[in-house]
Order: structure tokens, then C-alpha cells, then sequence
């Protein structure tokens, strides 16, 4: 810890015209939940193209103007995908309008019906402060004092679904996808500590100041602490360290 | 580029053999090359006309359209260089060009072609074409030529384009607060090229990345300072921006390439490959060659369009090929740009829209309509694309599709499901109310057909009522003329009466006509002797004078007897005469006229005798000199003297001699013989010599006249005729006075006559003796008889006018009678008559309240209800069956809209990508080849922001568009170059280059640029100016007014009640709720006056900062107080814009706000006016930063009126200006800029909007 602070540190001042006003190390709590959830596994179709066979199943459509103005979908992608369909034996037309074939109906059928897989389980990272999911953190007690600006702010169901999907942007399957469907359950599990390193500096080129804090955690200068701390002190530190004659641009 | 099904030529082809050579040479065989298309897509080329050829053309083969052919080249595009004769192509050469070569050109013409070999006729259409189409090169010379103005902005981007990568090691880093800026120490670098720098990209050696780009190097400090790139920034707040070898690149490749794009630009349209192939005529011409607009009709509009917005939607899609928009600030410019998309797509157009900034494009594409048929995509770089822009970009537009369709479907799925109740409702209620109407539908019809029957009584009755009617109006007339008549006999009686008692008192006092008659004979007695004594005194004056005359006569008679008698002794003498003096003597005694012809003859008389003295003279001296030459002769004859060689000698002189000297010369020949009779013979010779000279001259003279005898016959018959005329008139004048004497005679011979009128007087006298003074008597008397004849007259015709006037009065009185007693009869019919009207008129009052009712329109009303109620049934039934349907369609479909993950999506996102029909790029990415390969050409291409952009950025876009319409505003600031004006860049271009080449056309361009030419030289059809902001409050809105004074249409403020949609809801010392426009005057005093930084350029001023600074925080409670009273929300904040001329004042501004004043209430943007533009914000505050007491010095950037105008139209609710009124009103030097700035002055004093700084800060 100490080597980290006194790199950060030499960096910091590598500017001349900066000088460190104070530094301080403290723990931003973040929250461990354990969260269980679901996915489904179904044929990969685009949902226009499912769209279209269901409709061609419910209803006679003998026009692709009928469906968009049903669906509210450009006529131009209709009838573009109907001809794919057409092409590909999806559909043919019949009297009454488009009908399926026993291709299409198959496809349908795989394309709707959904798998439902068995429940998965997995932890997640939370930072109040950052209203932001993080990589997995092993447990840390407190040591430190706790950052100053704390957040009451707790997750929801419907953001560690979506946290979970964007997780999943990576998975690939060729023919089947397996989005996650529900989830079931999450349970704050534990507190951890990302402990932080604040600098308050000025700048006296350029009669500015500012803070850097070190996210151990994430290893970056964290913006959004930085900008917190700012907002708050940023007067205070102007009173607190530039004499009263230096003070030329104050009111 | 006009792709039509063409006409197939059909036309012979040979090749030389030089053709046939390269053929082979590009692994071409002649024959099997003509037969791989049954006919060939070819661009004719025309080339120059060379002296010997008659037309020279390149034929280019179109491997898009000749697939064989493009496989046998191996897509390589075939030229065929070809003179084009009568009967054939004749080609002389075959070249090979790169697959990438355009075929396709505005130079070139389309044709297809099939080759033949066999001579024959040329197709004639095709010839004729090939000869009236322009020359290819002369066209690109043209664009060369004009486009040449261009050039000044490609030199000044090109001025540090050639610099190669500059390699340097530094010492050390130190990034900025945010990260977003690090600066290099301890930087090595040579000397010049330190000055380089600014602009180039940064690349650090040992990173992948480009780093970002130079914003400033300081050779003083070693240091350079660079602007990171987002992913870069991420990097260095992660501390992974350090590299083992501490070394930099610096290099222009950014430039260059983009300079290169802009000169590919120019060489596009060089090349005539612009999608209008009038661009360059429309860019260049004064007055652009424009396609009449064709007429649309109505549109039907889906924004909200003021009439302004509307004629320039209408404008810009009805214009052919160029459409000019002018957009004062807050006018709805994207509005205007949204609906012509949203025509275009509806239309099945393509459109581009482009902007010279990343972040002009994102705003357009962002306030676009969301509506199903526009398919935006935006196109460029992701990290350059603002938010706004960034769900249009490819990979998200499957998001956005998602997002927009998923919400218009579940807002009608909503919308249907409450409508579902409501539909039933509707429906009974149809139900019902049809059922209530049937009962009253019968009713009415009862009443019309009521209605009807009386109508046709009533119709009879009032027939037969008109009848009657008419009958009394006849008899009326009867009457009345009938009185008419009556009038008229006693009216005529009256003066009848007065006349018959003025003639019988007429008649009583005259006398009666017997005396008259009585006294007229008496009368005539007396008359007639006073006649006889007048006769007779007439005769005997008659007889005086004829006694008289005799005896003048007798007198003159005598006196002419004398005269006769001396004439004929004078023609007797006249007879006689022979001499012509004798004869004119006579002319001359008896004063005779001469006749003209007298005188000539007189003159032909005189010459003859000259003639005649002359030749009698010359006779003389040729005799002397005869005898003379005989005396001589005889006396040399024995000295033998050659007299014939003298003759002959003296027949050759040509000498004259005169009288005189002849007589002298004998005189002398005479001496000289008395003085020697033996004269010496050689003298005698020259004396006889002398002598035959003389008579030879004598001879020559003579020979002039005719012989003397016809002289004299001719003067002989002059004499005589002559004196016949003399004779003539001796004869004529004797004649007259023998006829006048004869008159005398006759007049004495009338004694007789006398004779018997005395007589005829003696018998008269002794019939009645003569009274005296008869004569007046006489006439006394006949004016009496004509006063009698008078009177009688007149008695006898009052006595027949009496007779006639009793007739008349007599017939009159019976007419009189007649007449009452017809009238009688009348009057009584009349009664009659008007009793059977009144009847009648009784009869038909009832009919008439009948038929005053309408129970048609009451019955016309029920049915029309019925008939909506009826089409509303059977609606509300389509409906009712359909709507399940729609619901459960639309219902699946949600949910799977709802789940659909981004794998769903993807086919989406491919069919939206294919059928994007509005594209967003900056101008010059519109230029990158990526671009050009998917879009090569757009139906419409729209610009914005033009006024920003230079005409070479323009260019790029507007190559791609067959319509092109710009939007700008030419009051707003021109193009920036990097972060300079061009103002700037132009002046330190100048100073570093004094021969900078472009120099007078970029000045020119500046004073006015592409876009305002275009504007002002397109036809009224062709350009709008949207006139009505919405942005700024009516106070604010008046200090930009005088910018728009000289166009069309004054500029408008289109809120409706300003103070309520642009209230600020502040009130502060400074501020009062009534205000939007304030000047906070700074003194023009030392202690105000602007700094210079040290070492730097730009200037700032201290006194500002700090009044700016106290006024920010006043705006913050104020604010926080509005809350407290409630009229803003706890959670809203103020947007405010704080601006400034000068950068170096921003950049002092941005400091003071972040590290000094805390507040909370507000949301700060700081910027330069120039980097403002195009935004809008609540509240403005406008630092001017001059102010100074330099003569020589004045207010810089604040000058330009295009700047202000910018700076006056950001803010919406309230405009402060903080600057000092005297500097800027007063101090500055031009006459235009101080009125500018003064009616800025003049609107905020009369809004009660100057504050002294005293006033404001005490």
C-alpha cells in the first residue's frame, strides 16, 4: 500500500506547480449479493420474422401493408422478409393470403417454445456510491475509516437482470440462445471495503484545486469520488489554505 | 449519369493496326472481343478537335453494364480511342484503364453499341450527338478554372501539410483535472520545429493509439500540451499511460488526409462526377442556370410549420436541383430539415444530411421525428459522435428501432384497450339513438308531404290572385290616363279662351278694312305722278351727258387726225432706211421697245462689223507686206538668197505680231532702205525673213475668220430683220391710234340719237308738267302704302285666327265631356276588382303559414344523422370485429418486442441498414472512400449549418446530390479553421507569406461567403428565409433585429406571449422578473480596463471576472429562492451560458466557476460566442472584455457584427452583457460598429435594463 501511495504520489508531483495540500486513505463499502436467477433456451429467429408467422398463423394477410399497419413496422421490412421466407419455403401463398408450410410451422414451433434451463447461481458487486456493478471482490474488513460521503442506495431485481445480461454479451451459440430469463432471487450477502487513496491538491500555476482518488479496487483514478469530494470541499480548501491575500479572485 | 434503356447503334468498326497490336498486347482477340456482348454499354468521350481529324472520340466500356466483357479485362475498363467518320469508327488505339476508374462521367454520353465490320452508313443520330456534345476537356478546364478561387483554403490547411513526423523525447507528464489534457515536459525539439506542432496528432511510441492532438507547444517552457482522446483519457486515469521509452510522435497525417479528401473533391467535379451535372454551373454562374421548380400542390405537413417553414419545405421540394434556406437564430431550422426528410422518405427518397461538425449532424438527426418511415442512420467515426447521434449509429439503430417501435405499439395497444369499453359504449349508443330517430323520420315526413299539398293550393290561388291582379293594374292605367287626358283638354282651353278675348279687343279698336283699302288707292294716285316727273328728270340728265361726250369726242378725234398723219411719214422713213444707224437713231426717236431678240441682233450687228474692220485690216497689212516682200524679193534676187529656205523657216515661227509692231517694223525697213538702197544683202535676207514671219503671223490670223462676203450677207440679214421688227412695230403702233381714232368718230355719229331723246322729253313734258323734289316725295309715299298693306294684313289674319280658335274651343268642351263620363265607368270596375283581390288574398293567408315551416331541412337533418349513424355503425362493427384481432396481434407482439435481446435484433438492424433512407455524416467523412462505395449518390442532400463550413467542405457533399439544399445563415460567424477564425488565420497567414497566393479571393469569400452568393443570387422560387424565432424572448430578439433588416421579411417573434414562455422566475437585486435584457456598464477607467497575458496573445479582463463571478452568485440564491417560493421545482436547475469574445477570458471563467463559487442551483456552460454557436441556453452571460483608452487600439473580434449577432440570440429567458457601454458605444471607431452596439444600448435602456457597476455592486 505504502509503495502504491508514494508512486501515485511522485506522479502526482511530477508537475512542479502542483502542490500535495493533504492526503488521506479510507473504504468505500461495497455490497457482496448472492443472486440465483433462470435462462431459457430457444431457436435463434429475429423477432420480426417470428412476428410474421404468428401472424400468418392467426389471421388471413394477404398483404405485407396489412401487417404493417398491425405491427407498425415499415412495409419495406415486411415485404422483405416475407420473400426470405417465400425463398427459404418458410411460407407460401395460398388463397386466403400467406400460410405456413410444415417447414415453417416447425421452425415456429422451436422458435417459441422455450427450454427452460436450471437455475443458476452467482455473486454480484455493488457500489452504492456508483450505482455501478463490479468485478468480483474478495472479502476485506474494515480497517480504515469509511468514505465520508456514504449512499443509502440499494439495487434492484430489474437492474442485476439487466447487469446479468449485459454479462452475457459474450456468450455465443451458433443456433440457440439462452438469455436469462428471470431471476429468482438476490440476498445482500456482505459488506466489502475497496480501500481508497485521496489526494487534495493545488495547482498554483493555474490557482486550481482538485482531488485524485486511487480506486484499489478498479485500479483508476476514481471520477466519480473525485468529483463528489470536490463539489463538497473545493470552497473549503481555498479558505483553509490559500492566505487571505492570495485571495485576489474572491468575492 | 442518366441510366435509361438506350437506343442500340448499330456501327461499323476497323482497327489499325496499331490498335489491333495493343489489343493483343492486352490479352484481348479481336474477334472474339465484338462478340461478347450482342451490343456494348459504352461513354463517349469527345476529345478536342485536332486540325486533321474530324471527330476524335474515346469510347469507355462500362464493365457494370458488359459483364463478359469485365470478366474477359479482368474488370480492367477497355478504352477505344476512335475517330469517328461517316461510314465508321475507326479505331486508333486501345488502352486499358484500372477497374476503379469512373466510366460513368457528366462528360461523357451513354450509348449502346453494336459493332460491325462491314462499311456502311454511320447512324446519323448518333454522329450528330457525338458533334453537338461538349468537349470533355473543356469542361474540366472550366471547373479548373473556376474552382482555382478555392484554392486559398486548401493552401492555408496545406501550409504545414508537408511535414513529416517529428520524433522527440520528453522528460516527464502531468495530466489535468479530468484527465482530458496532459502536457509533456522537458520536450526535445529542434528550433522551427517547435512551431509546427499545434494541430498535428500525438501518438506516444509504444502505444497502438493515436494519443490525440496538439493544442499548444511552448518552446519557453519545453513543455506540450495535448488533448486525449476519450479511450485515451480512460487510460491515463488508469495510470496506464506510462511507456518504457518516453518518446513521442508527432504527425499531420490527420491533415493531410483530409486536405487530400477536399482536393479529391475538386478533382471529382473536374472529372464531371457530380451526381447534378449542372453543380459546377450552379456553384460558379452568377446567376446559377436553375430547373424551374415543378409544382407539387398542397403538402401534407407532419410537424407543426409556421407559413415560412412551410414555403421553404414546399420550396425545397418542389426545386429541382438547389434550394437555399436562410435560418436566423431559434427559427426552427431543424424542423424545417426534419419534415423534408420525413417528405423525402414518404416520397421514396434517399437524403443525406450533412454537416461540417460532428455535433451540427447529431443535433439535426436528434430532433428528427421519430416516425417509422424515416430510417436514420449516421455515419462516421463511433467516438466522434455526440449522444444524440449515437442511437443512429449501425450498431445501435437495432436498439432504436426496437425502442420506437415498442413504444408506438404498446401506446396504441393501450390506447385500444380503453378504447375497447369505449367502443361498446359507442355502439349501444349508436343502437339508440337510430331507434330514437326512426319515429321522428316519419314525422317529418308527414310534415313535408303536408307541406307539399298546400303548396300546391296555394300555387292555384295565387295564379288566379295574379290574374286578378294584373286585370286592376290594367284598368288602373286606363284611369289614370284618362285623368291624364282631362288634364290635358283644360290645360289646352285655357289659353284658347284668353286668346279668342285679346283678338275680339283687338278687332273693336282698329278701323275697319274698307278705309283702309280707301286710303291705300288715293295714296297710289299720288305715286303714280310723282313717278312720271322723276322719269322725266332722268331723261333730261341723260340727254346732258350724251351732249357732253360728243364733244369730247369731236375734240380728240382732231387731235388724232395730227398723230396719224406724222406715223405714216415715219413708216414711209422706216421703209427707206438702209443703214443700221439710221434705223436705230429711229428706235431711239420713237421710244420702240427692244424686244430681247432686238438686242441680240443689235450685238450680233456689232461683233460683225468688228469681224469685218479686222479682217479689212489684216487685208491692209498683208497687202504692204506683199508688196513689201516683192520689193525685197526683187531687190536680193540677184544676191541669190535662198527665199524659199527663209519661207519655209518663217513658216515655222509660231511668233505673233501686234499692229504696232508690224507698222514699226516696216518703218524700220523703210529707214534702213532710205538710209542704204544697197542694203547689204545678208541684213536684206533678215529683214525679208522678218517680213515673210509677219505676213506668216498675218495669214495665221486670218485663217481664224470666214471670208469677209459671208460677214457681210450675215450682217446684211441681221440688218434686215431688224428693221422688219422696227417696221413691225411702227405698223402696230399706227394701227392702235387709227382704232382710237375711229372710237372718236363713233362717238360723234350718235348727234341723231340725241336727237330723239330730246324729242321723247319735249312729248313727256307737255303730257304733265314735272314736279319738283319728286324723287323724295315718291319715297315718302311708298313707305306709307307698305304701312297700309301692313295693317291690312294683320286684321284679316286676327280675324281667321279668332274663327279657328271658337271651332277649336268648341271641340274641345265636347272631348271634355266624353271623356268624365268614360272615367265614371272605370272607377266603379275598379272598386269591383280590388273587393275580389281582398277576398282571395284571405283565402291564402292560412296556406302561407303552412308552407312559412321547413320541415324539409328538419327531415333533410334526421336523415343525415341517420346516415352518419349508419356509416358510424358499420365502422364501429369493422371495428368491433377487428379489434380482438389487432389486440392479440399486437399484444404477442409487444411481448416479444419487450424480450427481444440484441440477437433478435440483429436481422432488424441488417434490413433497417439496407433501407436507411436518411443518412448523417460530417462533409468531409461524407467524402471518405467507404462512404462513397455504400452511397455514391443521394436524392437529396441537405447541409447545414452551412454558413460554417467552407466551400470546399461544401463541395463534398453537394458532389453526392442530384437536389442540394443549404441551410445557414450568412448573419452568423463564418467557417472556423482548427480553433482560429479564418479572420486569424488569414491575417498570420499574411504576415508570414506577403505573396500568399489566395489572398484577395479569401478576403472576398469572407466578405461574403458561398452560401450568401447562393442565396442572393438564386431566383425568389429557390430560397426562404424562415422569419419567425422561437428561441429568445421579444426583448432579446429586438437587439438582433437590424442584422435582417435589408432581407425580405422582417424577423418575427413566433411566442405567443413571451413573458409567459420565457419567464426566468428570478428576482435578485440586479435581476427583476420583468427583465431579459441587461448591460451591467463597466467604467471606462483604468481600474476596469482589459490585461494581456504575458507572452500570450489573447486578452481577459479581471474587472469582469469579478463582476461576473458576484453575478453568478446572486443568480444562485435568486434561484434557490424561486424554489422556496415555489415558482421552479426543488430538483430543477438553470441553464446558464457564460461567453466570451476571447478564449483566454473563457478559459479565466471556467477556473473561477469550478474552483471558486460553489454553486448549486445552476448548470454552466462557458464557452466563446465563435464555439456557441448553435446552441441555446436559459440565461446568458456575455463578458465583452474590452475596455481601454488606446488610441490606437480598438475592439478586435467584437467587431464583426456577425459575432454580436451570434452572442445576442443564445439566450432564451435573459441576456446580461457585461462590458463597458462607453468603450463599445463610443470609443470604437467605425461609424457602423458604435450603431450596432448602440442599439443594443438604446433596447436595454428603453427595457430599463443598463445597471452602472455603482448601482449594481455599490
Amino acid at each position: 500500500m505504502e509503495k502504491t501511495i508514494e508512486k501515485l504520489r511522485a506522479n502526482l508531483l511530477e508537475n512542479p506547480a502542483v502542490e500535495l495540500k493533504e492526503s488521506a486513505v479510507w473504504q468505500l463499502p461495497v455490497v457482496t449479493y448472492t443472486v440465483t436467477f433462470k435462462r431459457v433456451k430457444r431457436l435463434k429467429m429475429d423477432i420480426l420474422m417470428k412476428m410474421l408467422l404468428l401472424a400468418f398463423n392467426q389471421t388471413d394477410i394477404r398483404r405485407a401493408a396489412n401487417l404493417a399497419e398491425m405491427l407498425l413496422v415499415e412495409e419495406l421490412f415486411i415485404e422483405d422478409l416475407i420473400q426470405k421466407m417465400l425463398r427459404t419455403g418458410l411460407i407460401q401463398i395460398e388463397k386466403e393470403g400467406y400460410k405456413l408450410t410444415g417447414k415453417g410451422k416447425s421452425q415456429l414451433a422451436e422458435g417459441i417454445v422455450e427450454e427452460e434451463m436450471d437455475e443458476e447461481e452467482t455473486s454480484l458487486t455493488y457500489s452504492p456510491v456508483h450505482d455501478a456493478f463490479w468485478p468480483e471482490i474478495e472479502e476485506r474488513e474494515e480497517r480504515e475509516p469509511l468514505y465520508r460521503y456514504p449512499s443509502e442506495r440499494r439495487t434492484t431485481g430489474e437492474q442485476i437482470l439487466q447487469a446479468l445480461t449485459e454479462m452475457d454479451a459474450d456468450r455465443t451459440d451458433e443456433e440457440f440462445q439462452t438469455p436469462v430469463s428471470e431471476v429468482t432471487n438476490f440476498e445482500e450477502q456482505s459488506t466489502s471495503y475497496v480501500p481508497c487513496l485521496e489526494f487534495r491538491l493545488y495547482n498554483k500555476e493555474q490557482d486550481v484545486f482538485y482531488a485524485r482518488v486511487w480506486n484499489t479496487h478498479l485500479e483508476h483514478w476514481d471520477e466519480v469520488l473525485e468529483k463528489q469530494i470536490e463539489e463538497n470541499e473545493r470552497l473549503e480548501w481555498r479558505e483553509k489554505w490559500l492566505p487571505a491575500d492570495k485571495k485576489r479572485g474572491r468575492l | 449519369m442518366i441510366q435509361t434503356s438506350l437506343k442500340t447503334y448499330r456501327c461499323p468498326l476497323t482497327l489499325t493496326n496499331r490498335a489491333k497490336d495493343k489489343m493483343r498486347e492486352l490479352g484481348l482477340e479481336e474477334r472474339s472481343f465484338f462478340s461478347l456482348e450482342a451490343s456494348f454499354t459504352v461513354y463517349i468521350e469527345k476529345y478536342p478537335p485536332s486540325a486533321d481529324r474530324l471527330l476524335s472520340v474515346a469510347l469507355f466500356f462500362d464493365n457494370q453494364a458488359n459483364k463478359r466483357l469485365a470478366a474477359a479485362s479482368g474488370n480492367a475498363v477497355i478504352v477505344l480511342h476512335c475517330v469517328a467518320e461517316k461510314d465508321r469508327f475507326i479505331a486508333t488505339n486501345v488502352t486499358a484503364r484500372a477497374a476503379h476508374t469512373p466510366v460513368r462521367t457528366n462528360w461523357r454520353r451513354p450509348a449502346t453499341i453494336t459493332f460491325q465490320e462491314t462499311r456502311r452508313e454511320m447512324p446519323l443520330d448518333l454522329l450528330r450527338a457525338i458533334h453537338d456534345m461538349p468537349v470533355a476537356k473543356e469542361s474540366s478546364d472550366y471547373v479548373k478554372k473556376r474552382i482555382a478561387s478555392w484554392e486559398g483554403y486548401l493552401t492555408i490547411q496545406e501550409r504545414d501539410a508537408d511535414i513529416p513526423d517529428i520524433t522527440a523525447a520528453y522528460a516527464g507528464m502531468t495530466f489535468n483535472g479530468d484527465f482530458s489534457r496532459v502536457t509533456l515536459t522537458g520536450c526535445r525539439l529542434k528550433e522551427p520545429e517547435w512551431k509546427l506542432l499545434k494541430d498535428l496528432s500525438v501518438k506516444f511510441r509504444g502505444m497502438d493509439q493515436d494519443a490525440g492532438k496538439v493544442l499548444k507547444a511552448s518552446r519557453g517552457a519545453g513543455t506540450v500540451e495535448i488533448e486525449l482522446s476519450g479511450p485515451m483519457a480512460d487510460r491515463a486515469r488508469k495510470q496506464q499511460f506510462h511507456t518504457s521509452q518516453k518518446e513521442v510522435i508527432f504527425s499531420n497525417f490527420a491533415t493531410l488526409s483530409q486536405v487530400k479528401r477536399l482536393r479529391q473533391g475538386f478533382k471529382h467535379l473536374e472529372d464531371g462526377l457530380a451526381a447534378n451535372p449542372d453543380l459546377e454551373r450552379i456553384l460558379f454562374e452568377k446567376k446559377p442556370p436553375l430547373r424551374p421548380p415543378k409544382k407539387l400542390g398542397a403538402l401534407q405537413f407532419h410537424n407543426r410549420l409556421n407559413e415560412f417553414q412551410q414555403r421553404a419545405v414546399t420550396g425545397a421540394m418542389e426545386a429541382e436541383d438547389l434550394y437555399v434556406i436562410q435560418g436566423p437564430p431559434g427559427t426552427g431550422k431543424t424542423t424545417v430539415i426534419s419534415e423534408i426528410c420525413l417528405q423525402n422518405a414518404r416520397a421514396g427518397l434517399r437524403t443525406l444530411v450533412a454537416s461540417q461538425s460532428n455535433l451540427a449532424v447529431d443535433n439535426a438527426l436528434g430532433r428528427l421525428l421519430a416516425n417509422k418511415d424515416i430510417r436514420i442512420l449516421r455515419v462516421g467515426r463511433t467516438e466522434s459522435i455526440e449522444e444524440e447521434g449515437k442511437k443512429f449509429i449501425e450498431e445501435n439503430v437495432g436498439q432504436y428501432w426496437k425502442d420506437h417501435t415498442l413504444q408506438e405499439v404498446s401506446t396504441q395497444f393501450k390506447a385500444r384497450k380503453a378504447r375497447e369499453a369505449a367502443l361498446e359504449a359507442e355502439w349501444a349508443e349508436n343502437e339508440r339513438e337510430q331507434e330514437r330517430l326512426k319515429p321522428i323520420l316519419v314525422e317529418t315526413e308527414a310534415a313535408v308531404a303536408a307541406k307539399a299539398e298546400a303548396a300546391g293550393k296555394y300555387e292555384e290561388g295565387q295564379a288566379a290572385l295574379q290574374t286578378q291582379k294584373q286585370q286592376l293594374r290594367k284598368v288602373e292605367e286606363e284611369e289614370q290616363s284618362l285623368q291624364k287626358h282631362e288634364e290635358e283638354i283644360d290645360r289646352a282651353l285655357q289659353p284658347l279662351a284668353a286668346a279668342i278675348e285679346q283678338d275680339e279687343a283687338f278687332l273693336e279698336n282698329e278701323p275697319g278694312i274698307e278705309d283702309i283699302e280707301r286710303q291705300w288707292h288715293d295714296l297710289q294716285k299720288e305715286r303714280e305722278a310723282l313717278q312720271h316727273s322723276v322719269a322725266c328728270e332722268e331723261l333730261e340728265e341723260n340727254i346732258g351727258r350724251k351732249q357732253q361726250a360728243i364733244q369730247e369726242a369731236k375734240a380728240k378725234a382732231e387731235q388724232l387726225s395730227q398723230v396719224l398723219e406724222r406715223a405714216e411719214a415715219v413708216y414711209e422713213k422706216a421703209s427707206a432706211v438702209k443703214r443700221i444707224d439710221a434705223l436705230k437713231w429711229m428706235m431711239l426717236e420713237q421710244n420702240l421697245e427692244r424686244s430681247a431678240r432686238v438686242l441680240q441682233l443689235l450685238e450680233e450687228l456689232d461683233d460683225l462689223r468688228g469681224e469685218m474692220d479686222q479682217i479689212t485690216k489684216l487685208k491692209a497689212y498683208n497687202d504692204q507686206l506683199n508688196k513689201a516682200i516683192s520689193y525685197m524679193e526683187g531687190l536680193l534676187a540677184r544676191y541669190n538668197v535662198p527665199f524659199a529656205e527663209l519661207q519655209q523657216r518663217a513658216g515655222r515661227a509660231s511668233s505673233s505680231h501686234s499692229a504696232d509692231e508690224i507698222d514699226q517694223f516696216l518703218n524700220g525697213l523703210r529707214s534702213a532702205l532710205k538710209s542704204q538702197p544697197n542694203l547689204e544683202p545678208g541684213r536684206g535676207a533678215k529683214f525679208l525673213e522678218g517680213l515673210y514671219v509677219r505676213r506668216q503671223s498675218i495669214w495665221r490670223r486670218a485663217k481664224r475668220f470666214r471670208p469677209y462676203e459671208e460677214y457681210k450677207q450675215r450682217a446684211q440679214d441681221a440688218f434686215l430683220f431688224l428693221k422688219r421688227n422696227v417696221i413691225e412695230q411702227l405698223r402696230q403702233k399706227h394701227a392702235d391710234e387709227r382704232t382710237a381714232y375711229e372710237t372718236m368718230r363713233g362717238t360723234i355719229e350718235q348727234q341723231a340719237e340725241l336727237d330723239a331723246l330730246q324729242q321723247k322729253y319735249n312729248q313727256m313734258v307737255s303730257l304733265a308738267a314735272p314736279v319738283p323734289n319728286a324723287k323724295e316725295a315718291l319715297d315718302q309715299q311708298e313707305t306709307k302704302a307698305l304701312l297700309l298693306e301692313k295693317k291690312k294684313r294683320q286684321l284679316e289674319e286676327t280675324q281667321q285666327r279668332l274663327e279657328e280658335s271658337r271651332l277649336e274651343q268648341a271641340q274641345k268642351a265636347a272631348e271634355m265631356e266624353e271623356t268624365a263620363q268614360k272615367r265614371a265607368q272605370i272607377e266603379a270596375q275598379i272598386k269591383e276588382l280590388q273587393n275580389t283581390i281582398h277576398e282571395k288574398e284571405k283565402e291564402l293567408a292560412p296556406l302561407e303559414e303552412i308552407l312559412d315551416t321547413n320541415p324539409e331541412a328538419e327531415h333533410e337533418e334526421v336523415l343525415k344523422q341517420m346516415a352518419s349513424l349508419s356509416f358510424t355503425h358499420e365502422s364501429l362493427k369493422q371495428e368491433r370485429q377487428r379489434l380482438p384481432l389487432f389486440q392479440s396481434i399486437q399484444g404477442e407482439w409487444l411481448s416479444l418486442l419487450q424480450e427481444a435481446s440484441e440477437h433478435d435484433l440483429d436481422e432488424i438492424r441488417k434490413l433497417y441498414v439496407k433501407h436507411a433512407n436518411v443518412i448523417g455524416t460530417t462533409c468531409v467523412a461524407s467524402a471518405r472512400k467507404d462512404f462513397i462505395d455504400n452511397y455514391p449518390v443521394f436524392d437529396v442532400v441537405i447541409i447545414d449549418e452551412v454558413s460554417k463550413a467552407t466551400p470546399p467542405e461544401l463541395l463534398l457533399p453537394m458532389l453526392k446530390g442530384k437536389k442540394v439544399i443549404l441551410v445557414g445563415d450568412h448573419h452568423q460567424l463564418p467557417p472556423l479553421l482548427g480553433n482560429d477564425t479564418l479572420e486569424e488565420t488569414l491575417q498570420e497567414l499574411a504576415e508570414a507569406n506577403k505573396e500568399f497566393a489566395g489572398k484577395t479571393e479569401l478576403k472576398g469569400l469572407l466578405e461574403e461567403s458561398l452560401f450568401e452568393r447562393l442565396f442572393k443570387s438564386v431566383p425568389e422560387t429557390n430560397k426562404t428565409m424562415l422569419a419567425i424565432q422561437y428561441r429568445m424572448h421579444e426583448s432579446i430578439m429586438e437587439t438582433i433585429t437590424p442584422f435582417y433588416e435589408r432581407e425580405k421579411d422582417r424577423l418575427q417573434c413566433g411566442l405567443p406571449d413571451s413573458d409567459a414562455a420565457r419567464d426566468h422566475r428570478l428576482e435578485s437585486p440586479l435581476v427583476r422578473r420583468e427583465n431579459h435584457l441587461l448591460w451591467i456598464d463597466m467604467p471606462n477607467e483604468p481600474a476596469f480596463f482589459e490585461e494581456r497575458m504575458k507572452g500570450g496573445k489573447s486578452l481577459y479582463n479581471p474587472a469582469e471576472l469579478r463582476e461576473i463571478g458576484s453575478l453568478l452568485k446572486e443568480l444562485d440564491e435568486a434561484t434557490a429562492q424561486a424554489k422556496e417560493a415555489g415558482r421552479m421545482n426543488a430538483d430543477e436547475k438553470k441553464s446558464i451560458g457564460v461567453i466570451s469574445f476571447y478564449g483566454e477570458q473563457v478559459k479565466k471563467l471556467n477556473r473561477l466557476i469550478e474552483q471558486e463559487l460553489g454553486l448549486h442551483h445552476l448548470t454552466i456552460r462557458t464557452g466563446t460566442v465563435d464555439r456557441f454557436q448553435g446552441m441555446e441556453m436559459d440565461v446568458i452571460i456575455l463578458s465583452m472584455v474590452r475596455n481601454h483608452q488606446n488610441k490606437h487600439d480598438d475592439i478586435g473580434f467584437a467587431r464583426d457584427y456577425r459575432r454580436l449577432n451570434v452572442a445576442l440570440s443564445r439566450a432564451r429567458e435573459l441576456l446580461v452583457l457585461v462590458g463597458s457601454t462607453t468603450m463599445f458605444t463610443e470609443r470604437t471607431k467605425q461609424a457602423s460598429t458604435k450603431g450596432m452596439y448602440k442599439h443594443v444600448l438604446d433596447t436595454a435602456k428603453r427595457q430599463n435594463g443598463v445597471r452602472m457597476l455603482e448601482e449594481s455592486r455599490g
